[in-house]
């Protein structure tokens, strides 16, 4: 995977943490580009009118004003061209409802933000080994 | 270290070489085997069920005997069995778009070196650390 340099799409309404998500990606040296939207309506348009290259990866905020990710995530399995995309739901949200659903929409994985940068991080340094093993 | 239930479908040597490593890099996992689809099923909705059902299943799809792909739609069209994390590790890049078409967890070529195999395993199982789960034990 990090031969290929896949697109990677975060989807996350909150400034900081998509500060943050950038910030961990520099520092892990992740060089995919990112490509962020501010919440599913956003993301949607982004993906059907192609203003971005289609993204093998979706990092995924759960609660989101507009359309929440689960929303979001529900529209991408049911469309043919992006179904097959691996999304990893990163949240707040420890409510046992949103896990079941997103697994129930075949997240490849539910990871909740960590509170401290240092542990996001090594979360995100985790991400990407996984990623590298992967074929997209 | 998290306390994983996970089937091995694949019907080489290689399955009890995958549950002993495994085991050395998370000993609080529990590993069944099994050789076929059949016998996978079986241990997911047939006679001999897992309890709790198993949070993950790592599959070679591309063994002929195991029909990988067919029990990949049977899994995914089950309104239970749907959400269980599905790792294809495979030695061929066959029946790949496919696989992700089922929106497999993650497509992972696996090595020929053992070592490297273990790499493989000790990744897969810091990705799973880090990963929640529902806590109803029923469901996933």
């Amino acid at each position: 995977m990090s031969e290929k340099m896949v697109n990677i799409l975060l989807v996350e309404d909150d400034e900081v943490d998509v500060m943050n998500v950038k910030r961990a990606f520099l520092k892990n040296n992740i060089k995919n580009p990112l490509f962020v939207a501010g919440n599913g309506v956003e993301a949607l348009e982004m993906l059907e009118t192609s203003i971005v290259p289609l993204p093998r990866i979706i990092i995924l905020d759960i609660n989101m004003p507009k359309m929440n990710g689960i929303e979001f995530l529900k529209i991408v399995r049911e469309t043919e061209r992006l179904k097959n995309i691996s999304v990893f739901v990163m949240t707040t949200s420890n409510e046992d409802s949103d896990k079941i659903k997103a697994y129930d929409l075949n997240v490849a994985g539910y990871i909740l933000k960590p509170l401290s940068f240092e542990k996001f991080l090594a979360s995100v340094a985790t991400l990407k080994n996984y990623w590298q093993l992967c074929e997209m | 270290m998290k306390n994983l239930n996970v089937i091995v479908l694949d019907n080489s040597i290689d399955a009890q070489y995958t549950k002993d490593i495994f085991l050395e890099i998370n000993s609080q996992s529990i590993i069944h085997l099994a050789e076929n689809d059949v016998q996978a099923w079986s241990l997911l909705e047939g006679n001999t069920k897992i309890s709790p059902l198993p949070k993950v299943i790592f599959i070679d799809i591309n063994k002929t005997e195991i029909n990988g792909l067919s029990f990949l739609k049977k899994i995914r069209k089950d309104p239970v069995l749907k959400s269980v994390l599905v790792f294809v590790l495979t030695n061929s890049y066959d029946n790949l778009n496919e696989a992700l078409d089922l929106n497999v967890t993650g497509f992972i070529h696996t090595p020929l070196d053992k070592e490297k195999i273990r790499e493989v395993y000790s990744t897969l199982n810091t990705y799973l650390e880090i990963i929640e789960f529902p806590r109803d034990n029923n469901r996933i």
